[in-house]
């Protein structure tokens, strides 16, 4: 069973993502702050990490950059409500970055196809 | 008044030379008659210094002689003080005359410094000018100067239009015993009430170009026209003639200073009276007179106007300033409309991935209240986030109410009772001991009041104290509500009045920034002060 991590300041959409992940079989776990996610990804090893960008603590580009820092091969979705960073040539060495929506069928998809590989 | 003595033909030129000719004493020592004789008394002085008078009246030989020139001498004396006498007389009556009609100009300056327009101003004038105390003219008419146009205007004309009115207005004032003063103060206090004469007037009007024509002649070359009855018949037909007496007229030009005011015109139609030097001079000193007072008033009326056009400029704009300001309001909304929809994605892709979960348990019919349960609370938070955007943009009409600022501060500070206390939060307060009556809207002042109270509730979760504070000096009633609690970091000080931009985890970021549009409506503003980790003030200043 994969592990996904993750970090979203939104406890109502992190709920959500949890239980929509749930169902879709993963075990999941999750932060709302930046700095929480780093000391998670040393310590748990998740297989993927889902990430806001907006989050408290600490940036989500620079916990981005940490965790590559970490384990470059580690798959990474930025998962924002904007577009913004998409310009960010900081978010490029994420693996995928999406626009949240209320469907979830994308950020599934992309999970699932980045697990694969 | 012309002096008797200079009539008196010359009796001695020089008095040491002997040149006796006509000298009364010379005359007298031969025995002549001397019949009506009254030397000036540089003569009599010329005589008593003559040595041959001298000579005559002292000397042993001809006592009867000498007796003569004494007994002379003496009637010469007091036909002398007889004609000082006659002299100061007319001189007495003279001024008398000219007390009264100081006394009457006086009357007359009077009412026209209470008049306060023009009409007003120029009915005293023609009322002087008409009233059988003063000059007695049967009618008078003034024309105005209009510097605009470069014409001379008729304005105003005052009298009875014939015989029959004459005769019923006279004998009013007779019967009545209208005194003059009554007459001024009709002038006064009576409104607008166009005459015949002033309808006939007004419409005349002649160009300052026409330099034949004797009203413009008499502006042009700065002088009075006594037109007498033979002379009338040889002007130049003209609209004046039509107007006036052909028995004849005076026109008296009004100056004041060197700037022509106007014309005013006199006649005596119903009476045919003469008109006489002296009331040309009396009538050009009273021109004279109220020249300035018809400068004044016109420059008054002048004025007032110029003040109505700078208030319609001013309202005008106060109007644009105002669309300005919601233009501006529009350019921040353009801005803010990106924040916005940012704002309002989060709840939404809440919402709706919730409702596709709600949807998809529901066919598995599975469906528990939870996901319901939190759309509802996404939509309340939209709602929230919603009104609270309508309430920055919209352009606020302020309900105005005269109320005291302290009574709204007691008022809402009990809403918060409870919630200080489960904070931990002391209150303190301090109102101005006089009550703050300032016109605002409560509601809106009330909202700004809970903002800032909110604000410093949430500053303090460990607590602390709270101060509301109101003070009032000459132009502003002022409020303030401070805190002990985190402070604000003075980069986040700039950006205080930013719409969303907000350092709470649930707040919309607008609080302040409405609270600064409220009071900017209402023409006040708004201070901070901060420390971090030791606490923040607001203080609002409404204007009285």
């Amino acid at each position: 069973m994969y592990k996904i991590l993750l970090v979203e300041d939104e406890p109502h959409l992190l709920e959500l993502y949890q239980e929509e992940l749930q169902d879709e079989g993963y075990e999941v776990m999750s932060t709302m702050d930046g700095e929480e996610a780093v000391l998670l990804t040393k310590k748990n090893l998740p297989d993927l990490v889902v990430l806001d960008i907006k989050i408290k603590k600490l940036h989500g580009l620079e916990v981005l950059k940490k965790i590559k820092e970490f384990n470059k091969d580690l798959p990474v979705v930025l998962n924002s409500a904007y577009e913004t960073f998409k310009s960010d040539f900081s978010s490029w060495i994420a693996d995928a970055y999406l626009i949240k929506s209320s469907n979830l069928a994308e950020l599934k998809e992309k999970i699932a196809e980045l697990l694969v590989i | 008044m012309k002096s008797d003595f200079l009539d008196i033909p010359l009796s001695c030129f020089s008095p040491d030379k002997k040149e006796q000719g006509n000298c009364w004493v010379n005359l007298l020592a031969s025995g002549e008659k001397l019949e009506i004789f009254l030397p000036s008394d540089k003569r009599l002085g010329n005589c008593l210094e003559c040595s041959f008078f001298q000579k005559l009246s002292s000397r042993s030989t001809g006592r009867r002689s000498a007796d003569r020139i004494a007994e002379e001498s003496l009637k010469i004396l007091l036909g002398q003080v007889k004609t000082f006498d006659n002299y100061l007389e007319r001189i007495n009556q003279d001024l008398n005359k000219k007390l009264e009609e100081l006394s009457l100009l006086k009357k007359v300056s009077d009412a026209l410094l209470k008049s306060k327009e023009l009409d007003k101003t120029l009915r005293i004038i023609l009322t002087g000018v008409t009233a059988g105390e003063a000059f007695g003219f049967n009618r008078a008419f003034i024309f105005l100067v209009n510097p605009k146009t470069q014409t001379l205007e008729g304005r105003m004309g005052l009298g009875p239009k014939d015989q029959e009115e004459a005769f019923k207005i006279w004998s009013h004032i007779k019967k009545e015993k209208v005194t003059f003063e009554q007459m001024l103060e009709n002038a006064l206090s009576s409104e607008e009430q166009e005459n015949e004469l002033t309808f006939k007037i007004k419409a005349l009007t002649f160009s300052l170009e026409e330099k034949e024509n004797i009203p413009i002649k008499a502006i042009l070359e700065k002088r009075s026209f006594n037109i007498k009855e033979e002379e009338v018949s040889n002007l130049k037909p003209g609209k004046i003639l039509e107007l006036l007496s052909p028995k004849g007229f005076l026109l008296v030009p009004i100056f004041s200073e060197n700037k022509a005011i106007g014309i005013l015109a006199v006649d005596n139609l119903i009476t045919g009276n003469k008109i006489l030097e002296d009331d040309q001079v009396g009538l050009e000193t009273f021109a004279n007179q109220a020249a300035s007072q018809i400068e004044n008033i016109i420059l008054h009326e002048e004025l007032k106007q110029k003040l109505k056009e700078l208030e319609l400029t001013s309202q005008l704009l106060r109007e644009n300033q105002n669309y300005l300001m919601q233009a501006e309001r529009w350019v921040d909304i353009g801005k803010l409309a990106t924040t916005v929809a940012h704002e309002i994605k989060t709840p939404l892709v809440t919402m709706g991935g919730y409702a596709r979960r709600a949807l998809r348990k529901a066919v598995e019919g599975k469906l528990g209240p939870h996901e319901l349960e939190i759309i509802v609370k996404e939509t309340e938070r939209l709602e929230s986030i919603t009104s609270e955007i309508l309430d920055y943009s919209k352009a606020t009409r302020l309900n105005y109410e005269k109320k005291d600022l302290n009574l709204l501060i007691k008022d809402a500070i009990e809403v918060f009772r409870g919630k200080l206390r489960y904070n931990g939060i002391w209150l303190k307060t301090r109102f101005s001991l006089e009550p703050s009556i300032v016109n605002f809207d409560p509601k809106r002042i009330e909202q700004v009041l809970f903002n800032l109270i909110e604000n410093a509730i949430d500053a303090m979760p460990e607590g602390g104290t709270l101060t509301i504070r109101t003070k009032r000096n000459e132009d502003f009633a002022i409020f303030k509500v401070e805190d002990t609690g985190s402070g604000i970091s003075e980069e986040n000080l700039q950006k205080l009045y930013i719409p969303f931009f907000t350092t709470k985890p649930k707040g919309s970021g607008l609080g302040l920034p409405v609270c600064k549009k409220i009071i900017a409506d209402h023409q006040g503003y708004i201070e901070v002060k901060s420390e971090v980790n030791k606490g923040s003030k607001f203080t609002v200043y409404l204007p009285f």
